[in-house]
């Protein structure tokens, strides 16, 4: 495994220049990554290319001075933060106060209510939410309203809008955006019901409450059970409850109350949002932490985008390292000019053919009948033999698409020696095996080095 | 001079494999398509172009797995092959190899045989040989040599057939008279129209003749295949990408049925539609590594890298084997209304309950401009039914073709079947659900994670790869 060098923040860049460069490349200027260092040597593999796709947008940023403009969006998605704490703190402190109210007496049930029942709504709405993979149910109205922020889009988009854009997708929209909406949810509850208790204290502190109980619809047993419930995690804690009679006695119109009920009652509130309120809290805020950590940790780009395809095929492209290890002696030397034969030239009459290494489909000019066609060793004797013993012109016909070798060159050479007169070549060719140019060259430049003259040099 | 490899009684050295053949016959062409480089050698229609010995390593993943020898041609076997048997006959004692040991060692820079002398000590110092075959040339006196003198090294031979496409009497005469060197282990590997299954079938073969080097290649299969299949994948979904953004690109124009506006709608959306083919031919060539002389080899329809035939030309339809009346895709097709069928959220027991979750607010995201443009009376122009279908034809059959290349310069006579491809079975459900969709135009993490989308896509991807893959 490779290490990997980049964090989220890198890669949040990376996709940042990506959204500016795809729509504003003309307005950028690209001379810091000119002299960007050329591709690595070996295959691909991904860390390497983040670490110059990372390097590539950190001088872009630099020489554009985008630097601004790409952390905009963090910053603001920090002061949305903020003001959403601030909120919570806010709400925390008035649900709290309500609950208290003006009077001497405190409704520990509807005091719980107000500051942990919504509490336990979000968090079963949210444990839902992540269980069922739905992002609606999971992240609140506010949540909701900032994961829509990745879907507008601009007409005219500004450098400015096109970084934040890039930076609301990767950042608040998949699992990142998941888990990053979760922990703004859990600290948003979090912030409230640690307004709601300290406030609560603080007015516990200094003004002295009854503590009171009543119901309207449940029979009346119900809520001292209640309190023996939620109590029993708390006694275990070691905390002082109420017990029974204090909790009969607190009933609403009861008498008054002694300081150690007070003081029982004032215990079981605050262990109550303490174990039921703030600590599940923090548990998921935890979990979501985490999450939110790991799912940056696997974010990846996503390389089929074009994007990233072509800078790939740029930065990543690969050399093959060869060597030579046996030299050509002479390698530089430029063959010598070939003179081209004219055109048109006429067979000669009474020539005597022999054809070199031609197949069953090569074609002969009608006038012509090929005396033999040489193919091997056995053959080229018999025609060096036949040569020798001929009157007449000696015209050799090749296959002009063949490509001419030095083997065919030798017996060339060695059948124009054999022969008396000015030997002639003739290039045959076949319709279905079209002849390039460099391939007659290659030829007429084998009649030069076996001496046959231009000018006996017949094209079809 | 010894001219044994000093490293080959190592375990851990690399394979050897010389590239040898008649001049011409391909052998920089295969190295080429092996090393998936242009730039290795020097390819040229000329006799021994390349007259040097050249190496260049194969590696999987940064770990060397072989090394390959580019050897010049093999010009004159006959006047080799004389003097080897002349060498022979002197020294009657020593073994077939040690003659050609004795040969190469003693060859003279001005000889005329140095070139083979080259040829035949690379040969010496490899593990395998792969002799290249031109099936096109006839199995001449001068090719059995060339397979004489390699067996008599002793070396494990493959033959490898070149330019096979059209060829298959030929190839059957070669394969015939390598039956008579007890040569039966061939492989048809077209360095012109290059299967990557032709490719795994070399090295499979390889590992079957060095068994001591069988899991190295086999990583090199694994690690070759993975990339070639993403390479695929990546061509694939550059193209799927291609048809999502046109099909789900839409103008907005005014109720009133004026010509001008709707003529120049038009001419907006051909101008976005050509602009959109342009950038993926651009992208699918760079993603394939083809250059301007590659496109020419494989008979693509492109010049300067543009498409020869524009989108909306007269007769394009055709062309793709659509005859739907008319000549040219006109391009331009009124939008349909909101369809929540097709373009409504994924269904599926959880999605359908997030959606009753959030209905009110993610409907007014989604359909928020069509309740607007319902409110306003604008119209929407989308891409039509015929351009849309061209564009994925012409794309799927460029695709086929970039799959189907070697690293290779030459002449074939390829017959262009565009016509042949077709289109996806549920083509009219998906390029409807995507004209639902407006917003999937641009990438984005939110689309890509939408499971409807994801799907989508995966259709188009699969249907792009289905015959192209083999």
């Amino acid at each position: 495994m490779s290490v990997k060098k980049h964090t989220f923040a890198d890669l949040v860049r990376i996709e940042q220049v990506r959204k500016i460069e795809s729509a504003k490349a003309e307005d950028l200027s690209y001379a810091s990554i000119q002299e960007l260092p050329r591709s690595a040597n070996g295959d691909f593999n991904y860390a390497d290319f983040i670490q110059r796709l990372n390097t590539r947008a950190r001088r872009l940023i630099q020489e554009n001075t985008l630097n601004d403009a790409l952390q905009q969006p963090q910053l603001q998605f920090i002061r949305a933060r903020r003001i959403c704490l601030g909120a919570a703190v806010i709400l925390g402190g008035l649900a709290a106060s309500q609950a208290v109210g003006d009077y001497s007496t405190l409704n520990i049930y509807w005091l719980l209510a107000v500051l942990l029942g919504f509490n336990l709504i979000s968090l079963l709405l949210w444990l839902s939410g992540i269980t069922l993979n739905l992002q609606s149910l999971s992240s609140g109205i506010a949540a909701q309203l900032a994961s829509w922020l990745p879907y507008r889009h601009k007409k005219d988009p500004t450098v400015a809008s096109l970084a934040s854009h890039a930076w609301w997708e990767s950042c608040l929209t998949g699992d990142v955006g998941k888990w990053r909406i979760s922990v703004l949810t859990h600290k948003f509850w979090l912030t409230y019901l640690a307004a709601g208790m300290v406030l609560l204290i603080l007015l516990m502190l200094a003004k002295q409450y009854n503590f009171i109980w009543g119901t309207t619809l449940l029979p009346d047993s119900t809520l001292p059970k209640l309190t023996q419930i939620l109590g029993a995690p708390l006694e275990a804690m070691g905390l002082k409850i109420p017990d029974d009679p204090q909790t009969v006695a607190s009933r609403i119109g009861g008498g008054k109350q002694d300081a150690e009920t007070r003081m029982a009652w004032a215990t079981f509130l605050i262990g109550a949002l303490l174990v039921y309120g703030i600590f599940p809290r923090l548990v998921v805020l935890g979990l979501s932490l985490v999450m939110q950590k790991w799912s940056e940790y696997r974010f990846k780009l996503d390389l089929y985008l074009p994007y990233y395809i072509e800078l790939r095929q740029r930065l990543m492209a690969r050399e093959v390292k060869a060597e030579v290890i046996d030299a050509d002696p002479q390698a530089g030397i430029k063959p010598a000019e070939v003179t081209l034969p004219p055109a048109n030239v006429a067979i000669p009459s009474n020539a005597q053919a022999f054809g070199i290494e031609l197949d069953q489909a090569t074609r002969w000019p009608e006038s012509l009948t090929c005396r033999l066609n040489i193919v091997d060793q056995d053959s080229h004797d018999k025609a060096i033999i036949l040569i020798k013993s001929l009157n007449g012109p000696l015209l050799l016909g090749v296959a002009a698409h063949r490509l001419p070798d030095r083997g065919v060159q030798r017996l060339i050479k060695e059948l124009v020696d054999s022969s008396n007169g000015k030997p002639w070549l003739i290039l045959l060719s076949k319709p279905s095996a079209p002849v390039a140019n460099a391939r007659e060259f290659a030829w007429f430049r084998l009649a030069e080095a076996c001496g046959i003259p231009a000018e006996h040099v017949i094209t079809q | 001079m010894n001219v044994r490899n000093p490293h080959r009684l190592h375990t851990d050295a690399l394979l050897n494999i010389a590239v040898v053949g008649h001049t011409n016959t391909g052998k920089t062409s295969l190295i080429r398509t092996m090393l998936r480089s242009t730039e290795f050698g020097v390819i040229e229609d000329a006799a021994g172009t390349t007259r040097h010995v050249e190496q260049a390593t194969i590696s999987a993943d940064n770990e060397p797995i072989l090394n390959l020898y580019d050897t010049p041609g093999l010009e004159d076997s006959r006047a080799l092959s004389a003097h080897i048997k002349k060498l022979a006959a002197k020294s009657r004692s020593l073994p077939p190899v040690q003659i050609l040991e004795h040969f190469v060692t003693h060859v003279s820079v001005n000889d005329p045989l140095e070139q083979e002398a080259k040829v035949i000590r690379q040969v010496l110092r490899s593990d395998i040989l792969l002799y290249i075959i031109d099936v096109r040339e006839p199995f001449l006196e001068k090719y059995r040599l060339e397979l004489d003198i390699l067996t008599q090294s002793a070396k494990p031979i493959i033959p490898v057939f070149n330019f096979i496409a059209g060829h298959d009497r030929e190839l059957a005469i070669w394969r015939e008279h390598l039956a008579a060197f007890r040569m039966h282990a061939t492989l048809e590997f077209d360095t012109v129209a290059f299967t990557f299954e032709a490719e795994k079938r070399l090295y499979q073969k390889m590992q079957t003749l060095v068994e001591s080097h069988y899991d190295r290649l086999q990583k090199l299969i694994d690690y070759r295949a993975k990339l070639w299949s993403q390479l695929c994948l990546s061509g694939a979904k550059r193209v799927a990408e291609l048809i999502v953004n046109v099909a789900c690109y839409r103008e907005s124009k005014a109720a009133k049925n004026n010509l001008i506006a709707h003529s120049l709608i038009e001419d907006r959306l051909h101008d976005f539609v050509r602009k959109a083919e342009q950038r993926c031919l651009n992208d699918l060539l760079s993603i394939f590594n083809f250059s301007e002389k590659d496109v020419a080899i494989q008979k693509i329809p492109v010049s300067n890298g543009h498409w020869q035939l524009d989108i909306f030309a007269p007769g394009i339809l055709k062309a793709y084997g659509l005859d739907v009346g008319s000549a040219a895709a006109k391009g331009a097709a009124a939008g349909a209304g909101i369809d929540l069928m097709v373009g409504g959220m994924s269904l599926g027991a959880a999605s359908a309950l997030g959606a009753i979750a959030g209905a009110g607010w993610s409907t007014f995201r989604r359909y928020g401009d069509e309740i607007k443009a319902t409110v306003k009376g604008t119209q929407w122009q989308c891409a039509d039914e015929a351009t849309l279908q061209v564009l994925y034809l012409r794309q799927k059959h460029l695709l086929r073709k970039l799959m189907h290349r070697g690293h290779a310069a030459q002449d074939t006579l390829h017959v262009d079947k565009a016509d042949s491809e077709k289109l996806p079975d549920d083509w009219k459900k998906l390029t409807s659900a995507l004209r639902q969709n407006p917003a999937w135009q641009e990438p984005s993490v939110a689309r890509n994670n939408n499971p409807q989308y994801q799907e989508i896509e995966a259709r188009l991807v699969g249907a792009l790869l289905e015959e192209g893959a083999n």
